[in-house]
């Protein structure tokens, strides 16, 4: 069940109605059950994953934290220790190795393979392809994430099996994020939410956002770059140049949509998710860039993989190879391929390259005038910014280091500038010149909204300030926006949202 | 306060949203094309008549083509109409049937099963015909709300489909810049026809009559089927009960439908011109499976393409408009007839009616009716298309039959002397031209006969 069909919002509604329907102390088993069934729709086989994480990373949260009373109750310090960190790893194994079993097995017996093919050694005989169960990615990195945070001690195991099964399986952030934390979610699921009109309000224009993002730009954009990606030996150069900008802009509009739209679909139950994307295109570093987008994520490899391996506080070496690490499992985590390495390696690069250089600045300035950047030195860092980053997303939507790198070679033949300055993308690829206009005007709407962002400002509750005239225009817009430009109905196949498959 | 607010602000975008939806239906949604304005004009006429109507007729085209309820009119001295629309499919007959049922006194029922609309697939991995949901849309667009209208919308399509069954427009979102068409589509909208509900055309541009959208949901039609234009293509061969699930369901709820309310129904299917049938093979095999419902609901059940020639003689191209209906010629002759049958005894009627389609054809003098074709790919021809042809007659081994090709501006080539094989093919790459065929019976060769056929290639 995708966000953007009827079944979805059909669903969503029916859900939101029973759910304030219900007594407080059903609200969470409903929606429990909800959330399974959402899951039940993609594969049933694969709810027996989903509940064998929650149970594992359950128990093992309360076993983790009766050791540590324990320990505190008969002072037994170092045997409870070493059976919690014991317990511990063979918690965060046995999810691991669901991951693993699921999404890399098959790409770990193809590298073996490949790389005992060069010494000649036949390989293994097997064939791992096995259907990667939706959203195991993220909810194997939420459930994680709360074990870590029990067994540092920084929250209580949750006792309240329902409320935890929920915490890893709620259904807005369910398969594709935001990667929640235990502090943020489980402490809401123990609240009681009454019915607020400003929630349904606020959460049904983050719907219709999230619809727009998707249906409007990144499903549009998706024509383009999957026409001219899937022949790139026939449009090459300028085509191939102009369909990775629109990837940038396709992915983002793609994950941000799916992200709004969980934000809102939560917000309707009273339900507040973090935001996972503030403006990254905006961003003038990597790095920045970084903290802005799928923000969910990059915290989490922050607070449990970067910090954990010393971060910036060994030395500029250490901190140089703790980044490579980090993303280079970042990379891994988003696809079992050595291109999505690559691409995480890429940005890793980047930031390392971008610590060297603001080092030798830093020494610089030291030594000249230091002045502040005008307009044009921060609309070059932003352009460089976007231009670097969207150079790694070749790689990342090639998905294969072989496809990527003749990918690569494609784009660097200049022959035929003409045709896409002249329009080629709208009246070739789309259908027709229109479609392409409105794209571009939906995407510069989507830059003004983000624009707002970047200066801080919560963009819900500016647009509720505005009066109703505007409020009336601006949500008439998106709604009859999305019906005629959308991609949905009986013309066009409903996209799966692009972090699915992760 | 706060919340009389909230409900008026509510109530406000709602009103504005249908506003707007409205403004854009009058400017996308074309209602100038044929299938369109039948929906309208049938629906207006519908409502007017409502509280009056006695019996309905509903079904496909072979309905409102075929039946002249005005003769019907004054030969049973009832109001009849003809709720019927282009490739009716069973559940809008279900809904159709609900919906003439809420203000009218039904005395009788009838319903039409037009084979093509009710089986399960055609050739070439089309999906199944009963799926198409874009022939109930018209439907949908004109009925009065209700909420058997609403029970309709929400079974005609799955729900992906909804937007466009709901929203008018989105159906013809891709034609959001055509200006001209826009303005094609407000003049339209504009004219005197339009607002009176006047829709007449040539059917063809040969026609020297023109073709009108009566009331009662009848389609007049002088049209002649041109004799040379025999050349059909072979939509299916049918398997045994070959008639969808979908349909098959909604056959079933209708009939107890009327059962339920007491109203007499009678299933029966028109007659077609016989090159339609011989190209579907098999077609015995849907006769059996509806006469099979049939006797399980004890329902009377009529198939017209098994009347002998001496009670109907309509087996003639003047009679048709095109291959599947009849002319305005055609349908009073056979609304006669379909009015004898349904009025008569039921032991009576069984004198006329062969018991299978091919008891009858084997009792009518041979004839050929003309050539039907499928296109398909032969290996031995590396996988070119190649069109695969047979001629459509009454006989299977006791004629011959010599064809010659003559493509357009070329001379002639002969392809197959006097024999009694009926397949031949042709390659795709031919030009068109016309196809004729000498045929005789083996007993009596000297009395030959000849037909020609255009065919396209």
């Amino acid at each position: 069940m995708l966000f953007n069909t009827i079944q979805y919002i059909l669903f969503l509604l029916f859900v939101v109605l029973i759910y304030y329907i219900l007594p407080q102390k059903l609200r969470c088993v409903w929606l429990l059950g909800a959330s399974y069934y959402f899951y039940m729709q993609w594969n049933l086989v694969y709810i027996v994953l989903l509940f064998s994480c929650t149970v594992i990373t359950y128990v093992g949260g309360l076993l983790l934290e009766r050791l540590k009373d324990v320990q505190q109750e008969t002072g037994d310090g170092k045997r409870c220790i070493d059976k919690r960190k014991v317990l511990f790893i063979v918690c965060i194994i046995l999810n691991l190795g669901i991951l693993g079993g699921f999404k890399y097995l098959s790409f770990a017996v193809s590298l073996l393979n490949r790389m005992l093919s060069y010494i000649h050694i036949s390989g293994f005989p097997f064939n791992f392809d096995i259907l990667l169960p939706v959203g195991i990615s993220f909810y194997t990195l939420q459930a994680l994430g709360y074990l870590i945070d029990v067994y540092r001690g920084d929250i209580y195991a949750e006792k309240n099996f329902v409320h935890y099964a929920l915490f890893v399986s709620f259904f807005p952030q369910l398969v594709a994020g935001p990667i929640e934390r235990s502090k943020n979610l489980l402490v809401q699921l123990n609240r009681e939410h009454v019915f607020q009109y400003e929630n349904i309000r606020k959460g049904l224009l983050l719907v219709l956002y999230g619809l727009f993002l998707k249906m409007v730009i990144a499903d549009r954009a998706a024509i383009i770059v999957d026409v001219i990606y899937e022949n790139s030996g026939i449009y090459s150069g300028f085509y191939l140049v102009s369909a990775t900008f629109f990837f940038a802009i396709q992915i983002y509009c793609d994950f941000y949509g799916y992200s709004t739209i969980a934000r809102g679909s939560a917000l309707l139950m009273g339900i507040h998710l973090m935001d996972n994307f503030n403006a990254p295109y905006y961003s003038r570093s990597v790095k920045e860039f970084w903290r802005r987008w799928h923000i969910s994520l990059s915290g989490w490899f922050r607070d449990y993989l970067y910090i954990p391996l010393g971060g910036s506080r060994k030395g500029k070496l250490r901190k140089a190879v703790n980044c490579m690490i980090v993303f280079a499992i970042s990379g891994l985590w988003h696809g079992a391929s050595l291109a999505f390495v690559l691409w995480g390696i890429l940005n890793g690069i980047y930031q390392v390259t971008e610590d060297v250089i603001n080092e030798l600045k830093k020494r610089l300035n030291n030594k000249f005038v230091y002045r502040t950047l005008n307009f044009s030195s921060k609309l070059f860092q932003t352009v460089l910014t976007f231009l670097l980053v969207t150079f790694a997303w070749l790689f990342f939507r090639s998905g294969e280091l072989k496809v990527s790198l003749e990918t690569l070679c494609n784009m660097c033949r200049f022959d035929n500038w003409i045709g896409v300055l002249e329009g080629a993308l709208g009246t070739e690829i789309l259908d027709g010149q229109n479609y392409m206009n409105v794209l571009l005007v939906s995407i510069l709407a989507l830059f003004i909204v983000d624009y707002q962002k970047y200066k801080g400002k919560d963009v819900v509750e500016v647009f509720f300030q505005q009066g109703w005239w505007f409020r009336t225009i601006v949500i008439m817009s998106m709604i009859f926006v999305i019906l005629l430009y959308g991609c949905y109905g009986v013309s066009y196949n409903v996209q799966q949202f692009i972090y699915f498959q992760f | 306060m706060k919340q009389l607010r909230c409900v008026a602000g509510v109530l406000a975008g709602i009103f504005i949203f249908g506003e707007i939806v409205r403004g854009l239906n009058y400017l996308y949604v074309p209602e100038n094309n044929a299938d369109a304005m039948w929906y309208r004009i049938m629906w207006n006429s519908f409502y007017e008549e409502q509280g009056n109507i006695d019996n309905v007729v509903l079904g496909s085209s072979h309905v409102f083509c075929d039946i002249n309820p005005y003769l019907l009119d004054e030969r049973n001295h009832q109001c009849n109409f003809n709720l019927s629309s282009p490739g009716q499919l069973m559940n809008a007959t279900y809904y159709l049937l609900k919906e003439a049922d809420k203000n009218n006194e039904l005395s009788h029922v009838y319903i039409e099963l037009f084979y093509l609309n009710n089986i399960k697939a055609t050739f070439g991995g089309e999906e199944p015909i009963t799926e198409k949901y874009f022939n109930n849309w018209g439907n949908v667009d004109h009925m009065k709300m209700s909420l058997n209208k609403l029970a309709y919308m929400l079974t005609m399509t799955d729900v992906e489909k909804y937007p466009e069954t709901w929203v008018q427009f989105i159906r013809y979102r891709t034609n959001l810049s055509d200006w001209g068409g826009i303005a094609d589509t407000v003049n339209w909208k504009k004219s005197e026809d339009y607002l009176n509900y006047n829709y007449q055309f040539f059917y063809r541009e040969t026609d020297e009559c023109e073709t009108v959208y009566g009331k009662k949901g009848y389609y007049y039609t002088p049209s002649v089927f041109n004799e040379t234009g025999r050349f059909f293509f072979q939509s299916t061969i049918l398997q045994e009960n070959p008639m969808a699930e979908l349909s098959e369901q909604y056959l079933r709820k209708t009939i107890a439908f009327c059962q339920r309310k007491n109203i007499p129904v009678t299933l029966f299917v028109s007659p077609m011109y016989d090159l339609q049938l011989i190209s579907t093979e098999n077609y015995d095999n849907y006769v059996n499976q509806v006469r099979g419902i049939a006797e399980e609901y004890h329902v009377e059940f009529y198939d017209f393409n098994l009347v002998g020639e001496e009670y109907l003689p309509i087996q003639h191209p003047k009679y048709f408009m095109d291959g599947g209906h009849l002319n305005s010629v055609g349908a009073d002759l056979f609304t006669d007839f379909f009015n004898q049958v349904m009025s008569g005894d039921i032991d009576v009627n069984k004198k006329y009616f062969y018991d299978s389609y091919k008891e009858r054809l084997q009792n009518q003098e041979p004839e050929v009716y003309g050539i039907y074709y499928r296109d398909s790919k032969d290996s031995e021809d590396d996988g070119d298309l190649v069109r695969h042809m047979w001629i459509g007659s009454n006989r299977e081994t006791e004629m011959e039959y010599r064809i010659i090709f003559m493509p357009y501006g070329k001379g002639q080539e002969l392809i197959q002397d006097f024999s009694v094989n009926k397949e031949f093919k042709i390659e795709s790459s031919s030009e068109s031209g016309t196809l004729s065929v000498e045929y005789r019976l083996k007993t009596n060769p000297s009395f030959i006969q000849k037909i020609e056929i255009e065919i396209e290639l």
